[in-house]
């Protein structure tokens, strides 16, 4: 069967890269052009944007466009503007994926989405830790092609608590060298979009050149992706007519209030 | 499909199009463009005996001397309750046959809920109809208690054919549905509608296909 390529839109804050030479080193291609290099064998239709492009990186076509988002930012989440988290927020609800990686536990849309802090306990070592991220779910679409666990020599701890809803499916779990755990790949679905949470990716490490963090990218997307064309959301769903017979039900609707207050008028005149 | 129905579903789509507040949806093309009006073109048409594509595809046909489909909305909806009686002879034959008539009493109230003459923010809406007079009335005199204002249009001569208006189960869902768009207004009265009368009993799998997406990457 012939189906058009997955539009996915990377969008890295790409700000680390020009500020801190040792990100420059390990990214000189930018965390973004990284993922998306490594992602293009899947055959994804790739988009890059970053926080210092028009429109923050998100014009109404692009939003409006995207099949999976892709989300890698850290410093600067306060700098996007309200508006436009609204709307991403809505794009989700109407069913656009979303991947958040890493620090994007904090960024705004994630926090929307989530409705918690999203706070976690972390640790900078300077040459980083091991972290071993275990795999719960190996039969989980996420989860294709990925070993028991994989190891990552240097990475940045974060750990429990990480103050997040229940997950609806925890498909990965991290073990760090200092003792601590994370739940490091989370998935939740809010309206007809499908998120995941996934933990590894510190800047000053060369974790997006592991084939098995790309490998779980590329499953994630194709998990996320969904089929747009039917969909919309429902509004606050008013049921004034019980299912019981005999139960009460409402008998009486408000008008919309401009109409009251000119019915009230008309009355008053008479 | 008689033209007549026709132009009772175009009437009440039409309705439901201008009172759902849709600004960029002036004529009956881009409404049907929308996938929520199109499944209630769709239910309708199945109520109606015909297909969707058949009903869908009838409005189109210019050759047959129909422009429905460029005709602006506001054009549609005189003579509502006129235009409605095709579909209560239809519905009145599905009641006595125990057939669902969801998406016909829909149609009803979609047009009673449009002749009370006032869209969802309060605006009066002029109501070109020769019955406009009672059923203005009507929802003055009784809108404060819905049985009575069901009632009460169940009593205005020449809107319902009085052997319809008096089957318990046809005022059971029309009062419903009214009941459904006044508490939540004419567009998620259309999503609700969808929900509660879509037909689950198959699925469309090809869209959820993603396994060309793998090809390649083990």
């Amino acid at each position: 069967m012939n189906v058009a390529p997955i539009k996915v839109t990377v969008w890295n804050e790409c700000r680390h890269e020009k500020e801190d030479a040792d990100v420059q080193e390990v990214y000189p291609e930018t965390i973004g052009g990284c993922i998306v290099d490594n992602l293009k064998p899947y055959g994804f239709d790739l988009t890059l944007s970053t926080l210092d492009d028009p429109e923050q990186g998100w014009p109404d076509a692009l939003i409006e466009s995207t099949d999976v988002a892709i989300w890698w930012g850290h410093r600067y989440h306060d700098e996007l503007s309200d508006a436009l988290i609204d709307k991403l927020q809505a794009r989700v609800l109407a069913g656009m994926g979303l991947i958040v990686l890493h620090s994007g536990h904090h960024a705004k849309l994630f926090k929307r989405l989530m409705g918690t802090s999203c706070n976690l306990s972390w640790r900078e070592a300077e040459t980083g830790e091991r972290e071993r991220v275990w795999c719960l779910k190996p039969s989980h679409p996420i989860a294709y092609n990925i070993p028991p666990y994989l190891e990552l020599p240097q990475s940045e701890m974060y750990g429990e608590p990480f103050d997040i809803p229940e997950p609806d499916e925890l498909i990965f779990n991290s073990w760090y060298q200092g003792g601590e755990v994370l739940r490091s790949g989370c998935t939740f679905q809010r309206g007809r979009g499908r998120i995941f949470f996934f933990a590894p990716g510190h800047e000053t490490f060369p974790i997006f050149r592991n084939e098995h963090i790309i490998q779980i990218l590329a499953n994630a997307i194709a998990w996320a992706h969904q089929p747009h064309q039917s969909g919309w959301n429902l509004g606050n769903w008013g049921r004034p007519i019980p299912l019981e017979p005999g139960a009460p039900k409402q008998t009486f609707y408000k008008k919309p209030r401009k109409l009251m207050l000119a019915e009230k008028a008309e009355k008053a005149k008479k | 499909m008689e033209t007549e129905q026709h132009a009772a579903v175009a009437l009440v789509l039409s309705c439901a199009g201008l009172l759902s507040g849709l600004p960029q949806t002036t004529n009956f093309e881009t409404l049907l463009q929308s996938k929520v009006f199109a499944d209630v073109a769709a239910g309708l048409a199945t109520e109606l005996g015909q297909t969707s594509v058949t009903c869908i595809a009838a409005f189109g046909s210019v050759a047959a001397g129909n422009t429905l489909m460029k005709t602006p909305l506001v054009d549609l909806v005189r003579d509502g309750s006129a235009r409605l009686q095709s579909l209560l002879g239809v519905t009145q034959q599905r009641v006595a046959a125990s057939q669902s008539i969801e998406y016909l009493c829909f149609a009803s109230a979609c047009w009673l809920r449009y002749s009370m003459g006032f869209d969802s923010k309060g605006d009066t809406i002029a109501i070109d109809d020769a019955l406009a007079e009672p059923l203005l009335q009507n929802r003055l005199e009784r809108w404060d208690h819905i049985d009575e204002l069901v009632s009460g249009y169940g009593a205005i001569p020449g809107l319902f054919p009085p052997a319809l208006a008096s089957k318990t189960r046809f005022v059971d869902r029309l009062s419903y549905w009214l009941c459904v768009i006044l508490a939540n207004g004419m567009s998620t009265a259309l999503q609700i509608l969808a929900l509660e009368c879509r037909d689950y009993s198959g699925r469309d799998y090809r869209t959820f296909n993603t396994a060309a997406h793998h090809s390649g990457t083990a």
